[in-house]
């Protein structure tokens, strides 16, 4: 499968540089040699398991549409969660922003003294 | 007790073992996933640990996280208030990342390790440092200082650490400077104006800053006030790193400084603009170095004690820590080999040890040894079943042999016992070369460590013979032994050690006691240092190979010369042929990672087979005939390049027109060359489509003789390039 995927995307390298011939010829090559391995690969499939290389064949490519399945979900959940952590940024933040603003403008540059307690417990997480 | 110490999630991952006391072994992710700076929770690692001590999770007494995951929480989404509304691209982005993983330690901890929650401890982020710096390094008293970007909240801390004769220990850290305001993160602007990578290209600046002059100092000083009671606030203004997770530099910096300089972009010291970007790096490594030794004096004068120990990633700064021993007061300085984030691992395991458990204190073993050995054996297999030349020595043939090697302008991959800990080759994974001629530093900067060229290498030697050929200070030898100092070397040695003596006269030494091929220098000459994990891949980016698995894939890899260790060694091709070799694979190999040079275009001209046996491969002519216009170097294709698909034996001639090379000096990492030694070079409008993984025979002695030096890029395609081969 992945000698396939491969494949394809040396024939779009191959499409794309069609203005020089000589890298042309070179992923031409390239091409022969994955689709070498694609037939080489599959024959030793069917050789080695004849009963069922085609079960596992529809398995790996099953596998397949469920990683791309998860890629595509985790993106889609991704932007919500840009959408949602946005939308709360603006309504929610801004009344903790000005109290942030206030303790930072009352802050003095230079030292801060680490106290005692901060340094000395290892259990927490604060 | 047995405590294990965990540093993840920002970069540098890293695990470490401390059984009763005492270190067992640590190591950074990167060496076991092959990924640089790996920042993932370091499964491997803790496997690695826990196997290597043959004990179980259950069998741990606690495990320690090296920062407060809540504190650092709290950091991030005060900030994102703070810079409320201009932070709204990055708040999301920085709550998916904290919220999504970063602070549920405790039950990642927990449910990797399968160890009840109560056994996760947490130190804070600068107790980690300090506790690497101050409980590995053989002192009883010290001053502590650590900086770096930043952990929870603090970017610098200052304290003293002590161990007391009824064998309690203390670290006390008194005070801390906090976010924003940060040395580490001043420098990491610089690092990302001047188009290198934040955490990882700072190196990269302190080399660059020794061919600048501090010209723009003030304006950098503008950047960084210092406060009455001696700390620093940087004017947030210049800075967008506390409200950008895209860009750390704000306009007005751009409108201070000038343009930032585009990553990829050469630096070429001939133009002003190229002279502008070292002379920034020059002007913030001396404000980065006023302002530590400035913190440093009033340390010691606070605490009037003789030693100091330097912790966090700005202690990897050499220069700046040498003028600190010079300037400070301090007799000793103490930089433990991995001072960044990875050493925290260790630290907070130690920290736990001495200080949460109060167990008594335990001399530390003063080696950064601590990570997977070699095994000879399974080294031995490997090349065995690679039908590579393998030959064993005793250590005294070992080292003479290589001494000779070096002598011969050998460049030698060096592998010794247990793996590195921290991120510096420190003699036991190390690639050696001799440090005569500048040309070694340009070669390997340029061939094997595909870098830019302005980076110097690291002299090893032994402690007692350091101080004949560098200015050691009071203490410098200390400070050398991790590479952790940048001393002058003294300049009757300067011409005779060129390759690893820096523009502005310094080297980084590497002074080792216990280190077998620092012995190498008394048998011959003094060798050359760096670190092997861009030497032996053709993908800069792999971090070097800790154990046999890796480097098994090293050694199917045509781009090693004469690969050496402990007691195996394989010769794959003689240096000079090396190169070419690899030209006459790409022209046989498509499928190669130079597959993508057109052979027919550099046909141009006659070509000259010669005559093969089996029995010649993996050697060269020396010299090369000069016909015409043209340079004709014959060579070889390798043993074991023919399983990858050159002919085997195969002989053939590649022959360079001469009046390709110009005036030029470039290197393969893309940057100007910046010394007058190299003759002949290729201009840029021949560079290949990918620079880094190619070139030409640098070195071919028939084409030194020839007055030819680099033939870098000299055959990319697409340009009219006139070498040609088959």
């Amino acid at each position: 499968m992945s000698e396939r995927a491969a494949a394809g995307r040396f024939a779009i390298y191959h499409d794309i540089v069609a203005d020089d011939p000589p890298t042309q010829a070179v992923f031409e090559e390239i091409l022969r040699d994955e689709v070498f391995h694609m037939t080489y690969t599959h024959t030793q499939l069917a050789r080695i398991s004849p009963d069922s290389y085609r079960r596992r064949l529809w398995s790996a490519r099953v596998r397949r549409v469920w990683k791309q399945y998860l890629r595509v979900a985790t993106a889609i959940a991704n932007l919500f969660g840009t959408i949602m952590l946005t939308l709360q940024y603006f309504i929610l933040i801004p009344p903790f922003a000005g109290l942030a603003k206030r303790a930072l403008r009352r802050e003095r540059p230079g030292w801060v003294g680490i106290r005692p307690e901060r340094r000395d417990s290892l259990t927490r997480q604060y | 007790m047995k405590i294990l110490g965990i540093s993840a999630h920002y970069h540098d991952s890293a695990a470490a073992l401390v059984c009763d006391g005492v270190p067992v072994c640590a190591v950074q992710e990167e060496r076991l996933s092959r990924r640089k700076n790996d920042a993932a929770f370091p499964v491997a690692a803790i496997e690695w640990c826990l196997d290597h001590a043959g004990i179980s999770p259950d069998d741990l007494d606690a495990v320690v996280f090296y920062e407060r995951s809540m504190l650092k929480f709290e950091r991030i989404l005060t900030s994102a208030l703070r810079a409320f509304p201009h932070s709204w691209r990055s708040f999301p982005s920085a709550m998916k990342n904290s919220i999504g993983e970063k602070v549920w330690v405790r039950g990642i901890i927990s449910s990797y390790l399968g160890v009840p929650r109560g056994k996760v401890l947490f130190t804070t982020h600068h107790q980690a440092h300090a506790a690497t710096a101050f409980l590995t390094a053989p002192t009883p008293r010290a001053a502590i200082l650590t900086a770096d970007g930043v952990g929870e909240w603090a970017t610098l801390t200052v304290g003293h650490g002590e161990r007391r004769t009824d064998g309690a220990t203390a670290i006390t850290l008194v005070r801390e400077i906090r976010f924003p305001h940060s040395l580490g993160m001043l420098y990491s602007t610089f690092t990302a104006f001047l188009g290198f990578a934040v955490n990882e290209g700072e190196y990269k600046v302190m080399g660059l800053a020794a061919y600048g002059r501090p010209t723009q100092v003030d304006r950098v000083r503008k950047l960084i006030r210092r406060t009455p009671d001696g700390a620093f606030t940087l004017d947030l203004d210049y800075f967008e790193f506390h409200s950008s997770a895209k860009r750390s530099y704000s306009s007005r910096f751009i409108e201070l400084f000038g343009p930032p300089r585009a990553p990829y972009k050469p630096i070429d010291l001939d133009t002003a603009e190229g002279r502008r970007f070292a002379d920034c790096a020059a002007s913030v490594q001396r404000v980065l170095e006023e302002t530590l030794v400035d913190m440093t004096v009033a340390l010691h004068q606070e605490t009037g004690l003789p030693d100091l120990c330097l912790g966090g990633g700005v202690a990897l700064n050499g220069v700046a820590n040498a003028r600190i021993l010079a300037e400070s007061g301090f007799e000793r300085v103490f930089v433990p080999p991995a001072p960044g984030d990875a050493g925290c691992a260790l630290g907070a395991a130690l920290y736990a040890d001495r200080v949460h458990f109060g167990r008594p204190d335990r001399d530390v073993p003063d080696h950064p040894f601590w990570g997977p050995s070699v095994n000879a054996n399974d080294l031995l297999r490997v090349a065995t079943e690679d039908g590579q030349t393998v030959e064993q020595f005793d250590d005294t043939a070992l080292i003479e042999r290589t001494a000779d090697e070096l002598f011969a302008g050998s460049i030698v991959g060096w592998m010794e016992g247990a793996c590195e800990f921290g991120p510096r080759a420190l003699g036991h994974r190390s690639i050696l070369a001799a440090p005569r001629l500048v040309e070694t530093r340009d070669r390997l900067n340029r061939d094997i460590k595909y870098r830019e060229e302005f980076r110097p290498f690291a002299p090893v030697l032994p402690i007692d013979v350091a101080d004949r050929y560098f200015e050691l200070p009071r203490g410098g030898a200390r400070l050398g032994r991790f590479m952790s100092g940048v001393f002058p070397v003294r300049p009757e040695w300067r011409a005779r050690l060129a390759a690893i003596t820096h523009i502005d006269g310094s080297a980084r030494t590497s002074a080792a006691a216990r280190v077998k091929c620092a012995c190498i220098l008394p048998v011959r000459i003094a060798s050359l240092s760096a670190p092997i994990y861009r030497g032996l891949h053709s993908d800069s980016a792999r971090p070097r190979p800790a154990a046999s698995g890796p480097i098994a894939s090293c050694l199917s890899r045509p781009t090693f010369i004469n690969l050496r260790y402990r007691e195996a060694r394989s010769t794959w091709s003689i240096l000079p042929a090396w190169c070419t070799t690899r030209q006459t694979l790409a022209q046989r190999s498509p499928g190669s990672p130079v597959w993508h040079v057109p052979a027919e275009r550099l046909c141009s001209a006659s070509t000259i087979r010669l005559p093969a046996s089996r029995s010649d491969c993996g050697e060269s002519w020396p010299g090369s005939r000069i016909s015409g216009p043209f340079h004709s170097i014959p060579c070889f294709a390798i043993g074991a390049m023919n399983r990858n698909g050159a002919e085997p034996g195969c002989a053939t001639s590649i022959n360079i027109r001469k009046n390709i090379a110009t005036r030029s000096p470039r290197c393969n990492a893309g940057l100007q060359k910046m010394t007058p030694s190299t003759s002949a070079r290729i201009p840029p409008r021949c560079w290949m489509r990918n620079p880094k993984r190619y070139s030409l025979p640098p070195s071919t002695i028939g084409a030194r003789k020839g007055g030819w030096h680099n033939c870098a890029g000299c055959v990319c395609s697409g340009t009219k390039a006139d070498s040609f081969s088959r």
